[in-house]
């Protein structure tokens, strides 16, 4: 082997090459930064220690959030709120008219129940004959006048308010076309509520003769029913919530433009729930 | 397809509304109720493409203004057919503001102009009239002449089906 060869040989086993005394400035210059590297990454992969110290952060930021937010968002939430109310606004007055009317109805009937003891008892007291001897048979005064000409429903209607036109129906027997008398409803309904200047006031029955008809109204739709015979207060009053119950469950939807398969369901829930032999076997 | 639609037939006294509304109609309620509370509804069930569209008309009696008609009548309605009397022409002076009540009462509402009486009038009065009240169609209730096509063209366009 030749001298310098033999020396450069020995010199290259002994000395460290480029690459190993980049390495080793790299661990001088970089050691304090990989130790703390590989401590965040540590905290990164521990839930716990991560938790320790981004949770109070986030706690803050969520505080922060709640001070400021009815500030900053209040108007971007207001915008989004209206713009759904405004979309669904016929589904949102169809689902609230009927609870309304059952909370109505509610207190009504209680200051009712309240007068109608009052009554009672000033009867009780007065020994009227008619009223001692009908109650020891056991009826009420409103119970004799039904029993003697029971009243039963003979058609039900459910008609869209604006346009008139049929939304479903049904009937115990045939009768007129369906669509006809709708219109013609609606038209005699628009008439006497237009003719005597009370807007603010609905037509809600029309008796002739032995028949009355029945109209409840609601916010874009009303239901009337036809009866025949005689309808005692209670009867009506049971009616009343019958319908109201039926228009939540059934008819909460947006009923502007219903497509063909709504009449032939809400004929048969109709049926179902209105047309009986007797108004007292009713149940919505 | 199954769908209803709501048309409102108007127009001055005497240009043949309910003579347009009985040409179309055949089985027709009583007359009586135009002159007890002024308006008769009827229907029609006309069938286009598959399509079974059922109209629901109501000739309004007397005059369009606000006082003589209740607003109600005209609620909810899809399509306003507009009638005046070829013949005379006091029955269309008035067009343009009727036409303003009845956009601003239904602005959603498809409206046809329609001169009617087509059989009485002479050329010179149907060039006045297309002149003055540019209507949609002449009809003539009398003769039958574009009767059925107006309504059957109406429900078409109201259902969006294309007849063509």
């Amino acid at each position: 082997m030749i001298p310098d060869a033999k020396a450069k040989s020995m010199t290259s086993s002994r000395m460290p090459s480029d690459r190993q005394l980049l390495e080793q400035l790299k661990d001088i210059l970089l050691r304090d930064d990989r130790q703390e590297l590989e401590a965040l990454r540590h905290i990164l992969d521990n839930r716990e220690e991560l938790e320790a110290r981004v949770g109070p952060i986030l706690e803050e930021q969520l505080e922060l959030m709640r001070a400021h937010f009815p500030r900053q968002y209040e108007k971007a939430v207001e915008r989004i709120i209206d713009a759904r109310l405004k979309a669904n606004q016929e589904e949102l007055i169809n689902i609230l008219y009927p609870r309304l009317g059952k909370l109505v109805r509610k207190f009504i009937a209680n200051e009712f129940k309240l007068l109608r003891e009052r009554i009672d008892q000033q009867l009780r007291k007065s020994r009227f004959v008619f009223w001692r001897r009908n109650k020891a048979a056991g009826a009420t005064a409103d119970e004799l006048i039904a029993s003697l000409d029971a009243g039963a429903i003979q058609e039900v209607y459910v008609v869209s308010r604006e346009s008139g036109l049929l939304l479903g129906s049904a009937s115990a027997a045939e009768t007129a076309d369906k669509d006809m008398i709708a219109g013609m409803l609606t038209a005699i309904k628009a008439f006497a509520e237009d003719a005597f200047h009370r807007t603010d006031e609905e037509l809600q029955s029309i008796q002739y003769g032995h028949y009355q008809l029945l109209i409840h109204n609601f916010y874009n739709y009303y239901i009337a029913l036809a009866i025949a015979g005689a309808v005692s207060e209670a009867e009506k009053d049971q009616l009343t919530s019958d319908i109201l119950d039926f228009a939540e469950k059934h008819l909460s939807g947006d009923l502007r433009e219903p497509d063909a398969s709504f009449y032939y369901i809400l004929q048969q829930r109709l049926t179902a729930s209105f047309i009986r032999s007797s108004i007292g076997s009713i149940r919505a | 397809m199954i769908t209803s639609k709501k048309i409102v037939i108007t127009g001055q006294f005497g240009v043949g509304k309910s003579s347009l509304f009985n040409r179309f109609i055949t089985n027709t309620f009583n007359e009586k109720y135009l002159t007890t509370i002024g308006v008769r509804v009827d229907k029609k069930v006309i069938r286009l493409k598959q399509a079974e569209i059922t109209l629901m008309l109501w000739d309004l009696a007397g005059e369009i203004s606000q006082e003589k008609v209740p607003r109600q009548y005209f609620a909810g309605a899809h399509g306003i057919i507009y009638v005046f009397d070829l013949s005379r022409p006091s029955t269309y002076a008035r067009i343009k503001e009727d036409m303003e009540h009845i956009e601003r009462v239904m602005p959603d509402a498809l409206i046809y102009k329609i001169g009617n009486k087509r059989d009485l009038a002479d050329e010179a009065a149907i060039n006045r009239a297309m002149a003055e009240a540019a209507p949609q169609a002449l009809t003539s209730a009398k003769t039958g002449e574009n009767v059925i096509e107006l309504f059957t063209e109406m429900a078409a366009r109201l259902a969006g089906i294309d007849v063509e």
